[in-house]
């Protein structure tokens, strides 16, 4: 026989018990053609350009999840940074053009649509100012559209006056949508990637082709299943069964985006291999660390295990696709993931603990939610800590925080869905304010300049 | 964007070259709206060799011997090169795995549809483990009646009647996972 048994089995098994599947297929889009000084010229074309590029990506995306027995858990759409597009027009039009985007997305049937989105780490033009200053009311105002402001990268440094101004964007966008849930859909960057197929921080970046296919894995279940059976191993084993599997899964995001790059006619661009939690049963980043040995994730020694996960999964991944791109690291998004909620319930993990986290995997401080009456200037400073952990280790880190309008720390925020259920953290009592009122611009770090 | 007789005549070639015998309208339109987009973005730079500059000739200038290198997306599937190499394969095929207690009339009800769809088996193997069955077989489904989901469903029909669990996967899943 061409396939022993037992691959067979282990397949059957990976996809039947352990849930493995695709987390998207996301459909990159370039708006950059539909710029016009006319609005309603700009709204048109942008509608028209969106509906005729995306008309069979959820149609593809579905048949070939049927075909092959994957499930595919999301479809999304990428599109061009609006500030970008829009630029030189008025803030009112910003918020149709939001409002365009989300009707696009409805139209197409994706869940959500990344794009709204500008980037400043060294300065903002007039446009990424109003797309800015238009976070709240146009993301309160649609349900399916997501932004994401990158505010600081090691070439450039940290654009300190975005940083206190995303503060208080963020503090605006919580009091103007239910349980701040608006600000679940927005995230600040250092370093962000141009080809992130993951919302909320997925955006068509401006080197990207006129469409393209970027494809992310899910997989927190087999990963944490294959580590069961490892069993008390040594931590070289431990390795080389995550790299095993992530190979695996990996391979299926490859199938998957050449299948649909090959069905629709567009071009492939990357798998990204980050590990992405969801709050299923079993689905659980911090479910993984704590089969490592770890009573509770957020103890001690977890951020060596997050480092050893983290580290295998690229290079197992790294090997199964011919381009590995996006983020590429494990997320760990507390809300998201039933293993990260249970660990801060019971006290073991705290934002200081996932702040150093950050410094050995991808994604930031992800859907945290603080108290509602956190200071603008405490968010700004959380802000800037991860930018300069992210610009200082050549990497891409990022804040997704909901300061939920009176909730305190023993509450929780619920989503439901991928978004899940947030408990609230406690932040630092003492002021950040007088630092981040100082504005400007943080200088590059010396490793930054390494031509 | 204003197009020559000679560019027309190119992307006629290009889409034509692409489309086949398998010629349907909303095919057509995706592979012309990007040879167009394609040929816009390439438009813009004058230094881009193949197509690019073939198109871009005047459009008196006629050149009908001249070959027309496809360029504009190397890397989708389905154009040539090595993605294609790495990609070729007998895609035809789906395995289908049964297990449950045992139970006579397993093989005989699931080749029976087979044969009925005009599939061929080309491979089984099947294990009695104490009372619990497992059957694996290729099939080659290249002259199907029904397509793959058709397929599937109607062998899966019989998951109820045998007690059995039963899946129809398609081949690449296997390839793709554990061959390079």
């Amino acid at each position: 026989m061409s396939y022993k048994p037992e691959e067979i089995i282990e397949t059957i098994h990976m996809t039947e018990v352990e849930h493995l599947d695709i987390r998207t297929v996301t459909l990159g889009v370039s708006l950059r053609d539909c710029s016009s000084p006319d609005p309603k010229e700009l709204l048109e074309r942008i509608k028209e350009k969106l509906l005729r590029k995306g008309e069979n990506h959820v149609a593809t995306v579905e048949t070939i999840s049927s075909e092959f027995g994957i499930p595919i858990a999301n479809k999304r759409i990428a599109v061009t940074p609006i500030s970008i597009v829009a630029d030189g027009h008025d803030p009112a039009t910003f918020v149709k053009v939001c409002e365009m985007l989300d009707y696009c997305a409805g139209e197409i049937g994706v869940d959500y649509l990344g794009g709204y989105s500008a980037l400043v780490q060294k300065g903002m033009t007039i446009g990424d100012k109003n797309l800015i200053d238009t976070i709240p009311d146009a993301l309160a105002a649609t349900a399916r559209v997501c932004s994401s402001v990158n505010v600081a990268s090691t070439k450039a440094g940290i654009n300190m006056d975005a940083v206190a101004l995303m503060g208080r964007i963020i503090k605006e966008l919580a009091s103007k949508t239910h349980e701040a849930i608006g600000c679940c859909k927005l995230v600040t960057f250092a370093n962000c990637v141009e080809d992130n197929p993951f919302i909320a921080g997925a955006f068509h970046g401006i080197s990207e082709p006129e469409t393209v296919i970027n494809v992310g894995i899910s997989g927190p279940g087999v990963v944490l299943n294959a580590v069961k059976q490892a069993g008390q191993c040594e931590f070289g084993i431990l390795a080389e069964v995550i790299k095993r599997t992530a190979f695996k899964v990996t391979r299926m995001g490859e199938m998957v985006g050449r299948k649909a790059s090959e069905r629709m006619g567009v071009p492939f661009g990357i798998v990204d291999i980050s590990l992405a939690p969801t709050p299923a049963e079993g689905d659980s980043v911090g479910s993984i660390l704590e089969a490592f040995g770890l009573e509770r994730c957020g103890t001690h020694g977890t951020i060596a295990a997050l480092m050893l996960l983290n580290d295998a999964v690229k290079k197992g991944g790294l090997m199964a696709s011919s381009y590995v791109g996006g983020m590429s690291g494990a997320f760990i998004p507390v809300s998201e993931d039933a293993g990260m909620i249970a660990a801060v319930e019971a006290g073991a993990l705290s934002l200081e603990k996932l702040e150093a986290m950050t410094s050995v995997c991808s994604v930031g401080l992800d859907m945290i939610a603080v108290p509602g009456d956190t200071p603008a200037e405490s968010i700004s400073g959380i802000i800037a800590d991860q930018a300069a952990i992210g610009i200082s280790n050549h990497k891409t880190t990022a804040v997704r925080i909901m300061p939920v309008p009176g909730k305190m720390v023993g509450q929780s925020a619920e989503y439901g869905g991928l978004l899940g259920t947030a408990p609230i953290m406690p932040v630092s009592m003492f002021s950040s304010a007088s630092f981040i009122s100082r504005g400007g611009r943080i200088p590059a770090p010396a490793s930054g300049i390494n031509n | 964007m204003p197009l020559s007789d000679y560019e027309i005549e190119k992307i006629t070639e290009i889409v034509a070259g692409r489309v086949g015998e398998k010629l349907d309208g909303k095919a057509l339109r995706q592979i012309v709206d990007r040879v167009v987009d394609g040929m816009q973005a390439e438009r813009g730079n004058p230094d881009i060799k193949g197509a690019t500059c073939e198109v871009s000739a005047p459009s008196s200038e006629v050149r009908p011997n001249v070959a027309v290198k496809d360029t504009l997306d190397p890397l989708v599937a389905g154009q040539g090169g090595l993605y294609d190499q790495i990609e070729k394969t007998d895609a035809t095929r789906v395995i289908i795995a049964a297990f449950g207690q045992n139970r006579p009339g397993v093989v005989a009800s699931i080749s029976g549809v087979l044969a009925e769809e005009n599939c061929s088996i080309e491979d089984i193997s099947q294990t009695l483990m104490q009372e619990f069955f497992s059957m694996i077989m290729v099939v080659n489904m290249s002259d199907c009646k029904l397509d793959f989901a058709g397929l599937r469903d109607k062998i899966q029909t019989f998951e109820a009647q045998l007690g059995m669990k039963v899946y129809v996967m398609h081949e690449d899943i296997f390839r793709y996972m554990h061959r390079i």
